[in-house]
C-alpha cells in the first residue's frame, strides 16, 4: 500500500507544482500578494510529497519488493544492503526522481528564505522553477513510472550494473544532481527578474549563495566521479573528455563564470544582462547533460535503458526550457537598465576576462562534445574526439586563465593599477619560477610539462596566501590590530583566497600525472615487478567468494627502497547475478599524495599466470584534494556575513507552510 | 478501504495548503529589508581598501557616492503602491480558488487512476519466505538456494534440498544435474547414483537412455541396487525387446519386496502392461514406419488392448481418460461412450477422477450427461 501512496504522491505532486506554477506569476502581475504567495506553502508541499515518494522507492528497494518493477529490474536480493538503498538512484527512473526532488528540495529552500529574498522575486522564482518541477514530473510518470507493478512479482531481480555496486554510487550521483539541479535556481531566479523587468545589484546578492551551493556540489559531484572511474575503470585514469564527463564539465564551466558575474553585478550593479545569459545558459547545459545521459545518444554506464520515445520527451523539454527562457532573454533582456562603463584595468576588467575565457573553454568542449553527435546524426560518419583535441583547444584557454587569475585576485575594484598589482604579486611569482626551476633542475631530462605546471600550481597557491595576508597584515600596526583584522575581513575573502588555492593544488597533482608510469607484466606467485625505487612482489592468487560475486584475488607485497610497505589485493570480480560480467577492482595503496595502482588482467591459459598492470601515480590525489579545498572554499563563501543576515527565518515560514506531511499508516 | 481515506487526506491537505495564502489579507510587496544592509556591507568594504591603501582617497569618496546613489534607487524600486481590496481583487482570488481546487484533484486523481495498482498488496521479500509453509513463495524460495549455489557451487547440502524440488517441479534435467552435483560433492554413494539416473531417465520421459544407465551401472559397483534401480533396469530391457527378462526381473522385484512397499502397484501395473500389450511393434517409430493401413491396425491393437486391460483390471483415471479420447479420435464414437460408461463404474468411488474422464469426454465431443 505504502508504494501505491507514493505513486499517488507523485501525481498530487504534479497538480501542486502545477498550482505553483501559474498562480504566483498571476499575484506578480497584478501586484496582489496573496496570490503570489500561494507558491511558497505549495513549493513545501510538493517537496514533502516528493521526498515520501522517494523513501518509499527506497523503502521498496531495501526490503527487496519485487512487485514493484523498477526494483525488479534493478535489484538482486543477494546484493548487499547499502547497495540495495544506493540502487534507488542507480536506475533511470529512480534517478529521475531524485533529480525533482532535489529540483524541489531547492524550491521548497527558497519558500523558506523569507528575508533574504524580495517578494516578487521569490514568487517568480518560485513559479519558474515550478514549471520545471511540472515537466520533470510529466516525463517520469508518463515515461518513467518508478512505482509500474508487476502481478505476480517475479521470485528474484535483475541486480544492477556491477560497476554500479560501489560506494562511489552513494555519494557521486546526490553530489552531482545537487549540482546540477541547484542551478535550475539561478535559472529560475533570471526568468523571474526577465518577467518582472527589473534586476540589480539585490538580485545578484539574492542569487549569490544558491550559486555558490550548487556550484560547490558540482565541483564534488564531478571530482568524486572521477576518482570513482580511476579506481573502477581500472586503467587510472582519471579524466577520458568523454562525452558524459564533458556534459558535467561544461555547466560547470559555466557556473564558474556565474559566481565571477554575479560578484560584478552585485559590487559594481554592471554586467547585469550578461549574467542573466550565463544563469540561464548554466542550466540549459545542465539540462543538455541530461537529456545526453538520458536519452541514449550516447551510450556509457551513466545510459541505464535506451528508449527514444525518453529522448524524444527530454528533447522536447530542452527545446521549451532552453528555446522559451532565451526567447524570453531576446524579448525582455533590452528593456533592463544596462549599469556602468568601468576602466579594463580593474577587478571587475579581471573578471570580465575570466568569463569570457571561461565561456570560450566552455564553448570548445560543447563543440568537441556536440560536434561528433551533429555528424553522426546529420551524414552517418563517426568520428571520435578526443584528448588530443581537447588539449590543443582547451588548455590554451585555461593555461592563460590561471595565469591572470591571482592578478584579478588582488586587484582593486573600480581602478586598478597593473603594475602596482605586479608588485605585490612579486614574491608570489617569484616563489613560483623558483619552484619550477628546482624541479626541472632534479628531475632533468623528465617530461618538462612537470615542472612548468607544478610552478603554475605553486604561483596560484603562493598568491592566494600572499594576498590574504597583506589584506591582514598591510598596514597594520602590532599583533593585536592584525588579530582584529584577520577577524573583521569577510569570510569570502577567505572563501576566495581558499578556492582559488584549491586551483593551484588541484594543478600540481594534475602536473605530476606526467611523471606517471605504467608496467604490463604476465606474473605468477614469486614474480617481482619493479619501477623506480617501487616493487610488487606477487604472493598469491586465490579464488574467493561475495555476497553475490566469486573473485580472483592477486595479492601482492609491496616494497618501496628495499621496505617493505605492506601488502596490496586487487581483484578481478565475476558477477553471477548478472551473466557473469566481470569487473575489476584495482588494488590501490597511497603513500601521502601519491599512489601505487595495481589491476589485474587477464588469467593466462597456464592457469597460474595472470596479466598485471602496476601504475606509479606521484601526488595523484592532489587533483581530488584540490576540488575539495575549492568546493570548501565555495561553502565558506556562503557563509559571509552579508548572506548570513539572510538566513531562512525557519518558524514564521513553517507556519504558514504546513504542507501535507504524510504517514500513512500500514 | 484505507488506501481511499489516505488519498483523500492526502488530497484535501495540498489543497488546504495551496488555499491557505488566499484567506489573509491584501499584502504590499515590500522593499528588501536587506538591501540596507548589503549596500552597508559594500560601504565598509570600501573603508576597509581605504585603509589598506588599495585605492585613493578620491577614488573611495567616489565609491561610497555611487553606493548611495543605488541605495536610494534600489528603495525607490521597492516601493510599489499596493493594490486596494477591492471587488476585482475578491473575483481575482475566487478565481484562483477555483482553479486550485480544481486542478490539484483532477491532474492527481487522473493521473493516478491511469497509471497506479491501488489494490495489489506489497510483497517485500521477508514477507515472501516467511516461516509459515502456507505463506512461503516457493518460487522465492527456490530461487534463493539456486543464488547460494551459483556463489557456492562446491556446497553438497544445498543441491541436495534443491534436486528433489526439481524433481517435483518437473525440471528432470536440473534434477539430473543437481543429483550429480550430490555425488559430487557428498560423496558417491548407491542411492545417490540412482536417483542421478532416475532423474536422467524422466529428463528423457521415461527412457531409460544409455546416460541413465551409466549412472545405474555405477551405483551397481558401490552397493546392491535398491529396488528403484532394479525397476527401471528392468525397463530397459523391455526397452531392448526382451520382455521375459523384463517381466522377470521385475517378478523377482516383486517377490523380494517387503510387504508394505508402496511401490508394488506400480510394478504389478508394469508387468501387467507389458504382458497385456499387443504383439504389435512397440514405439512411435516402430508405428510410424508401417503402411498407413498396417498403422490403423496397430494403433487399434493398441487401444483394444487398453480397453481390455482396463475392463480386467481397472486403471487410474488418466488412463481411462487416454482410453475415451483414443476411441473418439478412431470415429468409434459407440465405443467411445461404452468405455466412459465403463470409465463410470469403475471410478465410482474417485469424484475428482470421474470428473476429469467426463471433462475429456467433454472436449472430445461426447454428450456427458450427469
Amino acid at each position: 500500500m505504502l508504494v501505491e501512496i507514493a505513486h499517488f504522491s507523485l501525481a498530487l505532486a504534479l497538480g501542486l507544482s502545477l498550482v505553483q506554477m501559474v498562480i504566483p506569476i498571476w499575484g506578480v502581475r497584478r501586484n496582489d500578494m496573496a496570490l503570489a504567495r500561494v507558491g511558497e506553502p505549495a513549493a513545501v508541499g510538493v517537496f514533502l510529497l516528493l521526498f515520501f515518494a522517494f523513501s518509499v522507492l527506497m523503502y521498496a528497494y531495501a526490503v527487496s519488493d519485487f512487485s514493484v518493477q523498477n526494483v525488479a529490474e534493478n535489484s538482486h536480493s543477494a546484493k548487499p544492503f547499502i547497495y540495495k538503498l544506493t540502487g534507488t538512484w542507480g536506475n533511470h527512473e529512480g534517478s529521475m526522481v531524485l533529480w525533482v526532488l532535489i529540483l524541489s528540495l531547492f524550491g521548497a529552500l527558497v519558500a523558506l528564505a523569507r528575508k533574504s529574498l524580495p517578494d516578487r522575486l521569490r514568487s517568480g522564482t518560485l513559479a519558474a522553477q515550478a514549471s520545471v518541477t511540472v515537466a520533470f514530473l510529466l516525463f517520469i510518470l508518463f515515461t518513467s513510472n518508478p512505482f509500474n507493478r508487476l502481478d505476480p512479482a517475479p521470485p528474484e531481480g535483475n541486480d544492477l550494473n556491477p560497476i554500479l555496486q560501489d560506494l562511489g554510487l552513494a555519494i557521486h550521483p546526490p553530489l552531482l544532481y545537487i549540482g546540477y539541479v541547484g542551478f535550475s535556481i539561478t535559472y529560475a531566479f533570471a526568468i523571474a527578474a526577465l518577467i518582472d523587468g527589473r534586476i540589480d545589484a539585490v538580485w545578484a546578492r539574492a542569487v549569490r549563495p544558491w550559486t555558490l551551493a550548487a556550484w560547490l556540489f558540482l565541483t564534488l559531484g564531478i571530482a568524486m566521479g572521477s576518482y570513482w572511474a580511476y579506481y573502477e575503470l581500472g586503467w587510472g585514469g582519471w579524466w577520458f573528455w568523454d562525452p558524459v564527463e564533458n556534459a558535467s564539465l561544461m555547466p560547470w564551466l559555466a557556473g564558474t563564470a556565474l559566481i565571477h558575474s554575479t560578484i560584478v553585478m552585485e559590487k559594481r550593479d554592471s554586467l547585469k544582462v550578461w549574467t542573466i545569459l550565463l544563469a540561464i545558459l548554466t542550466f540549459s547545459l545542465s539540462l543538455l547533460g541530461t537529456f545526453l545521459v538520458r536519452s541514449g545518444v550516447l551510450t556509457s554506464v551513466h545510459t541505464f535503458a535506451t528508449d527514444p520515445q525518453r529522448g524524444l520527451f527530454i528533447l522536447i523539454i530542452l527545446m521549451v526550457f532552453i528555446g522559451g527562457s532565451l526567447a524570453l532573454f531576446a524579448w525582455r533582456a533590452p528593456m533592463l537598465r544596462q549599469g556602468g562603463l568601468f576602466a579594463p584595468v580593474s577587478r571587475e576588467g579581471t573578471l570580465v576576462i575570466n568569463n569570457l575565457f571561461l565561456a570560450a573553454a566552455c564553448g570548445t568542449v560543447f563543440i568537441g562534445t556536440l560536434y561528433p553527435l551533429a555528424l553522426e546524426g546529420l551524414t552517418g560518419a563517426k568520428i571520435s574526439v578526443g584528448p588530443p583535441f581537447f588539449n590543443a583547444t582547451f588548455l590554451p584557454l585555461v593555461i592563460p586563465l590561471l595565469l591572470l587569475l591571482p592578478f584579478g585576485q588582488s586587484m582593486a575594484w573600480k581602478r586598478g593599477d597593473l603594475l602596482g598589482t605586479a608588485q605585490r604579486l612579486a614574491t608570489a611569482i617569484i616563489i613560483g619560477v623558483v619552484a619550477t626551476v628546482m624541479i626541472f633542475a632534479v628531475t632533468y631530462g623528465g617530461p618538462v610539462a612537470a615542472p612548468l605546471g607544478i610552478g603554475l600550481g605553486v604561483f596560484l597557491i603562493a598568491s592566494a596566501v600572499w594576498d590574504l595576508g597583506e589584506r591582514i597584515i598591510a598596514r597594520a600596526s602590532g599583533f593585536r590590530a592584525i588579530l582584529s583584522r584577520a577577524a573583521g575581513l569577510p569570510r569570502s575573502a577567505y572563501g576566495s583566497a581558499m578556492a582559488h588555492a584549491g586551483v593551484g593544488i588541484m594543478v600540481i597533482g594534475i602536473a605530476a600525472t606526467a611523471w606517471a608510469t605504467e608496467d604490463i607484466a604476465v606474473m605468477k606467485p614469486g614474480d617481482r615487478l619493479s619501477r623506480g625505487g617501487t616493487t610488487i612482489i606477487m604472493q598469491q592468487i586465490f579464488p574467493r567468494t561475495g555476497p553475490n560475486y566469486r573473485e580472483l584475488v592477486g595479492r601482492f607485497a609491496v616494497e618501496v627502497d628495499g621496505k617493505e610497505r605492506g601488502v596490496i589485493d586487487s581483484m578481478k570480480r565475476t558477477f553471477i547475478t548478472r551473466n557473469n560480467m566481470q569487473t575489476t577492482e584495482a588494488g590501490i595503496r597511497s603513500f601521502g599524495p601519491s599512489q601505487l595502482y595495481v589491476s589485474l588482467g587477464e588469467i593466462q591459459p597456464d592457469g597460474t599466470s595472470v596479466g598485471v598492470r602496476m601504475y606509479t601515480k606521484p601526488l595523484i590525489l592532489l587533483i581530488w584534494i584540490g576540488s575539495i579545498v575549492m568546493a570548501f572554499g565555495g561553502a565558506l563563501s556562503i557563509t559571509d556575513r552579508r548572506f548570513r543576515v539572510a538566513a531562512p527565518a525557519k518558524p514564521r515560514a513553517k507556519a504558514g507552510a504546513g504542507g501535507p506531511h504524510p504517514q500513512p499508516a500500514e | 478501504m484505507l488506501i481511499w481515506v489516505i488519498f483523500a487526506a492526502l488530497l484535501g491537505a495540498a489543497v488546504l495548503v495551496a488555499l491557505l495564502p488566499l484567506s489573509r489579507g491584501s499584502m504590499r510587496p515590500v522593499m528588501n529589508a536587506d538591501a540596507r544592509l548589503m549596500y552597508e556591507a559594500q560601504l565598509a568594504d570600501i573603508g576597509q581598501d581605504l585603509s589598506r591603501g588599495v585605492i585613493s582617497a578620491a577614488d573611495g569618496e567616489l565609491a561610497k557616492a555611487e553606493v548611495a546613489r543605488r541605495l536610494i534607487r534600489a528603495a525607490k524600486d521597492g516601493d510599489v503602491a499596493a493594490d486596494a481590496v477591492g471587488e476585482a481583487t475578491y473575483r481575482r482570488r475566487r478565481a484562483a480558488s477555483a482553479i486550485i481546487l480544481s486542478t490539484i484533484p483532477l491532474v492527481a486523481l487522473s493521473l493516478y487512476a491511469a497509471k497506479g495498482s491501488p489494490l495489489l498488496p506489497a510483497k517485500p521479500l521477508a514477507a515472501r519466505l516467511s516461516a509459515d509453509p502456507a505463506n512461503m513463495d516457493l518460487a522465492v524460495a527456490l530461487t534463493r538456494v539456486e543464488n547460494h549455489l551459483q556463489l557456492n557451487p562446491s556446497d553438497g547440502r544445498g543441491w541436495e534440498v534443491l534436486a528433489p524440488i526439481y524433481l517435483r517441479t518437473g525440471r528432470f534435467d536440473d534434477a539430473a544435474r543437481a543429483y550429480a552435483n550430490v555425488a559430487i560433492h557428498l560423496g558417491p554413494t548407491m542411492e545417490r547414483l540412482v536417483d542421478v539416473g532416475e532423474a536422467r531417465v524422466l529428463a528423457a520421459s521415461g527412457v531409460v537412455t544409455a546416460d541413465a544407465r551409466a549412472a545405474f551401472d555405477e551405483a551397481r559397483k558401490l552397493a546392491p541396487l535398491n529396488a528403484k534401480a532394479l525397476y527401471y533396469l528392468a525397463i530397459a530391457r523391455e526397452q531392448d525387446g526382451d520382455k521375459a527378462g523384463a517381466v522377470a526381473d521385475l517378478k523377482s522385484l516383486l517377490a523380494s519386496a517387503p510387504a508394505d512397499a508402496g511401490w508394488k502397484p506400480m510394478v504389478e501395473e508394469r508387468i501387467a502392461t507389458i504382458e497385456g500389450a499387443p504383439q504389435v511393434p512397440q514405439g512411435g517409430e516402430a508405428i510410424a514406419a508401417l503402411a498407413p493401413q498396417d498403422r490403423m491396425a496397430a494403433i487399434r491393437g493398441m487401444v483394444d488392448g487398453l480397453s481390455v486391460r482396463l475392463s480386467e483390471r481397472g486403471g487410474t483415471a488418466e488412463e481411462w481418460g487416454r482410453l475415451v479420447r483414443a476411441r473418439t479420435v478412431m470415429g468409434e464414437r459407440k465405443l467411445a461412450e461404452e468405455a466412459l460408461a465403463k470409465a463410470r463404474a469403475a471410478l465410482a468411488s474417485d469424484a475428482a477422477g470421474l470428473a476429469s474422464v467426463e471433462s475429456v469426454a467433454r472436449e472430445s465431443g461426447l454428450e456427458v450427461r450427469p
